[in-house]
This record gives structure tokens, C-alpha cells and sequence, in this order.
């Protein structure tokens, strides 16, 4: 029976090119779109998966906000005479959350982390160099020491310490906004060792290997430190005064008191995940065997800001191309039903004589089918080879727009906190202790970089239809063929033989 | 002896504005090997018991049995299938086909292979004929092919509306003879349904259909 259905089909197809070409026309244009949108889908999900596995998870300790919110007691819910007896009294000292590098260190043990990264942050002098001017007519104190109020002033140097594990690490290195322009990179074996930037360098007519002695400024100890290397900044805000060294040099420009026996306060605690996957294991994990961590007002928290930003264009391309396939879906379903519907008015005769020779209605409907699918195969075959051309286009060009948009409102952002609670909000300078700076590692994020983060955007689309994307075609196109054939089928149930055969239909 | 037999049919078209009972208690027996001719004035219920007969509608009242089976027990979709094929006036063949195309559709329908031409032949029609569009054959011709259609279903009832209402005299005779060769020579139940006298004459058997009865 089937045969001879197909073979029906192939003969009305055959036989009736104007139709077979119009509904084939129909099927590719729909076939060209649906299948751009799903090659663009898949290339999208497939370049997310690379991005979050390209940057690994990473899970940060930080303040809890919220919670210190709380504590500090929301102002706005504050009566009157509350407010005029705590503006009375001596302001509370705010002691800013922080993680000891022992527990640091001993979170890093665990299996899921791949690598860890933490900084500490002071200043120093050097009554040999001459520090760089910046905007705001301060050197190294800036923001951090106005931040950190009285205590910050007085402990502010001209020159920003900050320790990091690695160069890698540090934020501007991390988006692309500086480069090493002379020398070499440190990394945390480089003891005594540091970088310095190109216009200090130039003020100072310093270069690689020689060396600088800088003043701790609680004890007036003096440490040498040999330029390994120059580096260059394109941020405009930047501090030129920042050296940066390993953690365990930058230690040398703490107090004693906070240099606690080397269990000294950590900022910026980060961890890579060996696995993206495991984020939320291993933030329980951190829950579960650091309670003190949350009594500290410290969460762990994954921190998938540079994911976001660098995903969030191509998260719009396959937004837009799920747009697109419901759209032509939807569109196509409706066209190939209202021809359908046309085609089997006109073969009402046909339908009668089949009927009158014993064929039942559901076979007539199997055989209008099959010729939908004969033409629609062919349709879809061809489009196979063109719409992966339309899917770059459109896919590229969805994309370029979005990243001309994401860049238009990063210029519109440009010098404004866009990171959230953390922002461009720096930890170090709020305690006033002997560690505050404005320039700590900028792990967190801060928006004065968000011109050069852009870098970091995925900004080309990877288009290549797979197997499996061919098949979802077929699936989806034979599927819309079905819906588009329901309405008919009805209305062929609904005939009546003997209507049609004495041309009373 | 294969027999079709009606008995007390009724047929009323409830879809008017006043209900028209059309078929009033008829009764008849076909058997094989005969034609039979049913005659009568227009709105007599020709083609309504046509349209029983052929199992292209349902019976309301009475019954309709084939060798003492009711059809109603058959299935209208399979009495069709396996027992009736229809003849009309106006062809009815399938317009994108040729000749022996349509003929192969019955042919598939009955589950056989057989070559469509041996049918076509049967009915006076060539290879030419059979491998052109039905819509490029003559009247005859084209009622020729319906013929054949019918013949190579192979079912043992052939039922025919004015088979022969839109041809010339000639060819009105050559079919007629052809009818006659289907029942007595394949020993078909053959019914016409016919406003002709020369086709009445040619019967085994005339059927005047009048008022909804036979008389």
C-alpha cells in the first residue's frame, strides 16, 4: 500500500511542476532560515561552552554585603533619636571582612581548584624617585587613602605596593590593558623583584635591572627591589606610581602587626576551577568546612562576570536566531497550510475517485504527505549547501551589531562603578589599616577598564553546520509539514464521495 | 451465483429546508452475468440508489446485501475496495495521469500486478492511447479508460451513471458493448443507471425507477 502511495505522489509531484515548485520554494526559503537559525544556535552554544571552559570557573571570597548592610543597620530604618545618638557618638571604626593567607592557602588544597591568585596591597616611599601626577593632583594615597579616611592619610606613600601571586593575574593583564614593554614578568618565585610602569620608568630614567630601594612606611624598613620588567598601561585612569610584585615581597610593606607571623590578611582571594562545572560543589564545599568564613561576613560566591561579558553578545545572536526559528516555523506552517488547503480543493475530484475506489481518506492524506516530504527532501538537501553562507551573514552581522551596542553603552558607562557590589569598590582602602591603597589588583573588576574588556568579547562567530544540525532540520521541517497538513486532513475527512462524484461539491 | 439484492431501501435528504424522501421501500435482485438498466424521470431517486449501490453513501432504512451479506457489515470503504466500481457520466479519472496510469491505480488498489494495457485493449484503446493525459483523449476515450479502471479492479459489481450521456452514437454503441461483454462474457453484475431507450434495449433487465419505488 505504501508503495503505491508513494508512487501516487511521485506522479502528482512529477506531473504538477508549477505547484510542486511553488511549495518547493516555500520549503527552501523556510529550510534556509530555519537551518541558519540552528546552525547560528548551535555555533553559539558551542562558542559559550568553549568560553566557560576557555575560562575555567572561578570562585572568589569576598564581603557579604548584604550582611554587612545588615549589621551596620540600614539608616533609612533608623528613628530620629537613633540617628541623632549614633551622629552623636564617635563613628563605629568598620573593620573590613578579610581572609588570612593561611585559609587562603588551605582553601587551595582542595581537588577542584585548579590554580589561586590573592593580592595584598600598601604603599611605600622612595625619596630617590619622583612619583607621577595623577588626575586627581595626589600620588600614591588616591582614592584608597580618602576612602580609608584619617588612619588611610596618614599610612599613604607615594608609591602603591601590590602583591600578587603572578603577572598573569593581574586584572589589566587579565583584559588585555597591559603589556610587559621591556624585561620580563614576574611570578611568585621573583622574591624582591618588580615591575615598574613605563612613565615612572621615563621619570625616573629607570630600566630593567637596576634597582629601587622603597620605604615600608610603618617601620621605615628599606627594601630593594630589582626591575625585572617595564610594563604598559592603556587605561586612562590608571596609577603610573602601582609596582607590582609577588605577595611575598609586597608582605615586606605591611606592619608588623598585620604581617601576623606571615598569616597576614589576603584581598582579592580567587580560585580556578579545574572544572566550570563544579562552581557550586565547591562553594558548598568552602561553606561546609570554613564556617568562620561567613561569621567573617565572607561569602563565596562564583564570579562570572568576564564569562558574561564575553559571552553577551553571542548570548543575543542565539537569542535572535531562536526568534527566527520560531518566526519561519510559525510562518512557514501557516503558507504551507493555506496551500495545501488551495491544493486540495482543487484535487477534490481526485480524492473522490480514489475514495470511490476503495481508498481510505487516511491514505489520500499519507499521499499528499508524501508528496509535501518529496518535495520538502530535495528543498531541505539544497539548502543544506547555501543556508550555512546565510548563517555566517546574518550571524556575523547580528553579532557586529550587538558588539557596536555593548560598545556604545560601555562609552556611555565610561568612568562609572558597572561591577556590582564589588565594582570598582577597592576592599584595602576601607579599613585604614597600614595595607590601604587605591590600586590593589583589580581581580574584581572595575569599570575604568570596561573600554579594553571589550577585547575579550567573543567577536566572530564560528559557523559550521554539523551533522546533527542537518538532522535537526529535517526533524523540524518534516515536523512543520505535518502541522501544516492538519487543516487539510480535516477538511479531507470532511469530504463526501458522493458529493464530489456528482459535482455537488 | 454471485447476487446483490435490495431490500425496502429508503433515503430521505434531510439537508433541505423541508426533508425529500426520495427512496420509498425499493426492492430488486441482481445476479452475475446480466445487465440491468434503471430507468425513470428526473428526481425519481435514480442516482441516490446509484450512490447505495456503489456504497458512496450511507443506507438510512432497508439493507443492501451482497451473496447474503449486508454491506453495512462489509464496510462502505471495503465494499468499494473489493466488490463496486462506479462508472459516471463525466469520467472522473485522475486528470494528471495517462490513460494507463489511472487503470494502474485500480490495479494497485485490488493489491494485483497486472499490466493496465491488457484492460485498455479490452476496451478498444492502444498503447498510444494508454501512455497519454487522460485530459488529452477524447470523450470516448476518456469513458473507455473509466471503463477499463473498473474492469481492472476486478470487483464483481459494476455500476454505471449515464455512461454513455456525453458521447456520440457511435460510441455510445461501442461501450454499450462493451458493458454487455463485462456481464456476460466476465460475468459482472453490471447496473446502468440510463435515460437512454437504446441503452434500456440492450438490458437484460429494466428497472423503472418512479416516485421512490420500482415498478
Amino acid at each position: 500500500m505504501f508503495k503505491n502511495m508513494l508512487k501516487r505522489s511521485w506522479l502528482s509531484v512529477k506531473r504538477k511542476p508549477g505547484r510542486s515548485i511553488i511549495i518547493g520554494l516555500i520549503l527552501f526559503a523556510m529550510s534556509n532560515l530555519i537551518l541558519a537559525a540552528i546552525v547560528i544556535k548551535s555555533a553559539v552554544n558551542e562558542q559559550m561552552e568553549y568560553a566557560k571552559e576557555s575560562l575555567g570557573g572561578t570562585v572568589t571570597i569576598q564581603a557579604d554585603m548584604e550582611k554587612l548592610r545588615e549589621e551596620m543597620g540600614d539608616p533609612s530604618s533608623k528613628s530620629f533619636e537613633e540617628l541623632k545618638s549614633s551622629s552623636s557618638s564617635a563613628p563605629a571604626k568598620f573593620e573590613r571582612p578579610s581572609v588570612t593567607k593561611s585559609v587562603a592557602d588551605k582553601i587551595a588544597q582542595s581537588d577542584y581548584v585548579k590554580d589561586y591568585t590573592y593580592s595584598i596591597s600598601s604603599s611605600a616611599n622612595d625619596d630617590a624617585l619622583t612619583a607621577i601626577e595623577t588626575s586627581g593632583g595626589n600620588f600614591g594615597g588616591g582614592f584608597g587613602g580618602r576612602m580609608g579616611g584619617p588612619e588611610a592619610e596618614e599610612n599613604s606613600g607615594d608609591f602603591t605596593i601590590s602583591g600578587i601571586n603572578s603577572y598573569a593575574f593581574i586584572q589589566q593583564v587579565k583584559n588585555g590593558s597591559m603589556s610587559i614593554s621591556s624585561g620580563e614578568y614576574f611570578d611568585e618565585d621573583d622574591t624582591d623583584k618588580c615591575i615598574i610602569s613605563v612613565d615612572l620608568a621615563e621619570e625616573n630614567n629607570l630600566s630593567v635591572g637596576d634597582t629601587i630601594t622603597m620605604t615600608n612606611i610603618n617601620n621605615n624598613a628599606a627594601v630593594t627591589l630589582t626591575i625585572m620588567g617595564i610594563y604598559d598601561v592603556s587605561e586612562n585612569m590608571f596609577n603610573a606610581n602601582t609596582i607590582y610584585m609577588n605577595v611575598d615581597t609586597a608582605a615586606k610593606f605591611i606592619s608588623s602587626d598585620d604581617y601576623n607571623n606571615g598569616d597576614y590578611k589576603v584581598e582579592n582571594v580567587s580560585y580556578e576551577l579545574k572544572n566550570a562545572e563544579n562552581a557550586e560543589a565547591f562553594i558548598s564545599w568552602i561553606n561546609a568546612e570554613f564556617p568562620e568564613l561567613a561569621e567573617k561576613n565572607l561569602t563565596a560566591s562564583e564570579d562570572t562576570r568576564e564569562y558574561d561579558q564575553m559571552v553577551g553578545p553571542i548570548e543575543s545572536v542565539g537569542s535572535f536566531a531562536t526568534t527566527i526559528l520560531i518566526i519561519v516555523i510559525v510562518a512557514a506552517a501557516v503558507i504551507i497550510t493555506l496551500i495545501v488547503m488551495i491544493n486540495v480543493k482543487d484535487r477534490r475530484y481526485e480524492i473522490g475517485v480514489l475514495t470511490s475506489l476503495g481508498a481510505k481518506k487516511l491514505n489520500i492524506i499519507g499521499q499528499i504527505f508524501l508528496e509535501l516530504v518529496m518535495v520538502g527532501t530535495v528543498a531541505f538537501a539544497l539548502s543544506t549547501a547555501t543556508s550555512t553562507v546565510l548563517a555566517k551573514t546574518m550571524g556575523q552581522g547580528i553579532l557586529d551589531s550587538q558588539i557596536a551596542s555593548s560598545s556604545e553603552a560601555s562609552e556611555k558607562n565610561f568612568g562609572r562603578p558597572s561591577g556590582g557590589p564589588g565594582g570598582s569598590f577597592k576592599p584595602g582602602a576601607m579599613g585604614g589599616s597600614s595595607s590601604s591603597t587605591d590600586d590593589a589588583p583589580e581581580m574584581s573588576g572595575a569599570s575604568n577598564s570596561s573600554r579594553k574588556e571589550n577585547e575579550n568579547v567573543i567577536s566572530e562567530i564560528n559557523i559550521s553546520a554539523k551533522p546533527s544540525d542537518f538532522a535537526l532540520l529535517f526533524a523540524s521541517g518534516y515536523g512543520v509539514i505535518l502541522v501544516a497538513l492538519l487543516l487539510p486532513a480535516i477538511s479531507i475527512l470532511r469530504y463526501s464521495p458522493k458529493k464530489i462524484l456528482q459535482g455537488k461539491e | 451465483m454471485n447476487k446483490l439484492v435490495i431490500s425496502d431501501l429508503e433515503y430521505t435528504y434531510k439537508d433541505q429546508a423541508e426533508p425529500v424522501k426520495v427512496l420509498k421501500g425499493v426492492s430488486a435482485e441482481f445476479s452475475e452475468g446480466k445487465l440491468y438498466a434503471i430507468q425513470g424521470e428526473s428526481g425519481s431517486g435514480k442516482t441516490t440508489l446509484l450512490s447505495l449501490l456503489s456504497a458512496l453513501d450511507e443506507i438510512q432504512d432497508g439493507d443492501i446485501k451482497y451473496n447474503d451479506k449486508s454491506i453495512r457489515e462489509i464496510g462502505l470503504s471495503d465494499f468499494r475496495l473489493k466488490y463496486v466500481n462506479i462508472v459516471f457520466q463525466s469520467f472522473n479519472l485522475i486528470k494528471y495521469m495517462t490513460a494507463a496510469e489511472n487503470v494502474q491505480v485500480a490495479i494497485d488498489f485490488a493489491g494485483r500486478h497486472d499490466d493496465p494495457l491488457k484492460y485498455l485493449k479490452k476496451v478498444g484503446l492502444d498503447a498510444a492511447c494508454a501512455s497519454r493525459l487522460v485530459n488529452k483523449l477524447s470523450g470516448g476515450q476518456q469513458q473507455r479508460v473509466a471503463i477499463a479502471r473498473a474492469l481492472a479492479s476486478d470487483v464483481p459489481i459494476i455500476v454505471a451513471d449515464e455512461p454513455t450521456g456525453n458521447l456520440d452514437e457511435d460510441t455510445e454503441a461501442k461501450i454499450i458493448d462493451v458493458f454487455k461483454d463485462l456481464a456476460h462474457k466476465d460475468k459482472k453484475i453490471v447496473i446502468i443507471v440510463t435515460h437512454s431507450r437504446k441503452v434500456a434495449e440492450q438490458a437484460d433487465k429494466v428497472l423503472k425507477l418512479s416516485r421512490g419505488k420500482i415498478s
